[in-house]
């Protein structure tokens, strides 16, 4: 209960520092995930939809790459992008946006693999009707989100959700720079290091709040379809 | 009941946005004038280890700096290894660390634009259950320590991550003459000074620690006490290395390294004015202090 009071006691202080961690969460985690959705689902849907060859290794590779561990992801970016990398002339080391970049690469292949699935898994069901009906490639298509839009928006939280969570990545690339890289995990684990675990934990009880907040605010629009 | 939920979760996430919203536009602020003092040189890039920025020396210190300075200091923390490695990639001006060894290598490799500068030290200390069941606490060095706890086959904690604390005491089971990497005593937990300390508690074994993070870990560690200290071979240095803008890994590539930058935060870290706030350091919280500086 203590540890309760504690964490509404940080947020209600007014810790500026709390703030901008909460803010760079946020705003690391919305990017990672639109762009990993506005790559993801529509590979995903094209993926899922029809039936080719090699179809088989490409869901394997994609589910393999579901798996990938976060620090090995951090670790090709930081590879990348580092000043003496192939990709250093970008400057981008220890900054939000590599931050994006890494945990992009950790969740796209999750939306493409799991929106193929689930567009899959419809598509038969649907093209025959379709198809006896006389509706065109593009129609269908349109209608298929729509019949999938509560399962991709449940696949996009799940992506939210892993980006939010994640570690291994963005400690490695964004290096826990106080006011500018420190994320809401980053600052848990440096105040659970330093022996403050009432701290770490009231963090991660707000952290366990914005989930909640971005889940109640998604549910609505899960729920109409 | 659902109603006032609701009107919870909106107040909520209305406050989040908000401030959000707020904060995100601070943060462009900052990044873009973070971009206009990068193109002056204004920003300073320090890698250092995790139980340097742990011990909260760098908070206290470096805003004087940046107030006398004009600079800006942004510290990325990791384990030493990691932490020479971003100097080694171009990714940092300067490097603060505490593994002898490892600063050498760094050196030899060529990617040093200063020697070694020593600048500071304190003592490890080795923590373990109060009643001291190895009976170390007469030991003349920290290796006599060693070969007790390994005699009397005591359960030891080690951090098991190639940092510099684990360096160290890998060292001194060296200068013991011991193995204990495959005894059943010994644990390689490959976890921070923090969570290494808690374990140790859990297990209620001895461990080598940095005195700055037992004593403000005291509080939860209630199983354990310092019971050596202050051998001749358990001193910390720490050390400043400035990174060669031109060091031959980086030719050809778009590495940019603040040489003055880190030259003035070295300035000012071997002067006056943070020589006197590095004595007062942990005196009020701890009743001692922390850091002592080395004779220059």
């Amino acid at each position: 209960m203590d540890y309760i009071k504690q964490a509404f006691g940080l947020v209600v202080s007014g810790d500026r520092e709390l703030w901008q961690i909460i803010a760079t969460t946020l705003v690391m985690s919305f990017f990672s995930t639109s762009v990993s959705a506005l790559i993801g689902i529509p590979c995903g849907i094209a993926i899922g939809k029809r039936e080719f060859k090699g179809k088989g290794v490409i869901m394997r590779i994609l589910n393999t790459l579901m798996g990938l561990p976060p620090v090995v992801a951090g670790l090709l970016v930081f590879l990348l992008f580092r000043a003496v990398g192939p990709l250093g002339s970008f400057h981008l080391m220890f900054s939000v946006p590599i931050m994006v970049i890494a945990q992009v690469t950790l969740i796209t292949p999750v939306i493409c693999s799991l929106s193929a699935s689930a567009v899959g898994e419809r598509t038969r069901s649907m093209s025959e009707t379709a198809q006896g009906m006389g509706i065109s490639r593009i129609k269908q298509t349109g209608l298929m989100i729509g019949e999938c839009s509560s399962q991709l928006v449940g696949i996009v939280l799940m992506g939210f959700g892993r980006s939010i969570a994640e570690v291994g990545a963005v400690s490695l690339v964004g290096g826990n720079i106080q006011f500018k890289t420190r994320v809401m995990t980053t600052a848990i684990l440096l105040e659970a290091n330093k022996g403050n675990f009432d701290k770490a934990l009231a963090l991660g009880i707000i952290l366990m709040l914005i989930s909640l907040v971005v889940n109640a605010a998604a549910y609505p629009v899960k729920r109409k379809r | 009941m659902k109603k006032l939920l609701a009107v919870l979760l909106a107040v909520l996430m209305l406050t989040a946005f908000a401030a959000c919203g707020e904060t995100a536009k601070t943060d462009v602020t900052e990044e873009a004038t973070t971009a206009a003092q990068t193109v002056e040189n204004g920003t300073i890039r320090l890698a250092t280890t995790t139980s340097v920025n742990d011990s909260g020396l760098l908070g206290y210190l470096l805003p004087y700096f940046e107030k006398a300075s004009g600079y800006k200091v942004e510290v990325a923390s990791a384990g030493t290894g990691v932490a020479i490695g971003y100097a080694k990639s171009g990714d940092a001006d300067l490097l603060l660390v505490h593994s002898k060894s490892q600063e050498e290598e760094f050196i030899e490799a060529g990617f040093a634009s200063t020697e070694r500068l020593s600048f500071m030290y304190n003592y490890f200390v080795i923590a373990g259950p109060a009643d001291d069941p190895a009976g170390i606490k007469d030991a003349e060095t920290a290796a006599d320590a060693f070969k007790k706890i390994a005699d009397a086959k005591a359960p030891f904690a080690s951090r098991g991550d190639n940092s510099g604390t684990h360096n160290k005491e890998t060292g001194i089971w060296e200068a013991a003459a011991i193995d204990p990497s495959a005894e059943a005593w010994y644990s390689s937990l490959g976890s921070g000074m923090g969570d290494t300390l808690t374990k140790a508690n859990e297990l209620k074994a001895y461990v080598l620690t940095d005195k700055a993070t037992f004593l403000s870990m005291k509080d939860s560690l209630t199983n354990l006490a310092i019971i050596k200290a202050e051998a001749d071979d358990m001193k910390n240095t720490y050390s400043l290395i400035g990174v060669k803008a031109d060091a031959a890994e980086f030719e050809g590539k778009d590495v940019k390294i603040n040489t003055d930058g880190a030259n003035a935060l070295i300035d000012w870290m071997l002067g006056d004015e943070a020589s006197a706030l590095i004595k007062e350091y942990g005196v009020t919280e701890y009743g001692e202090a922390l850091f002592f500086l080395l004779e220059k």
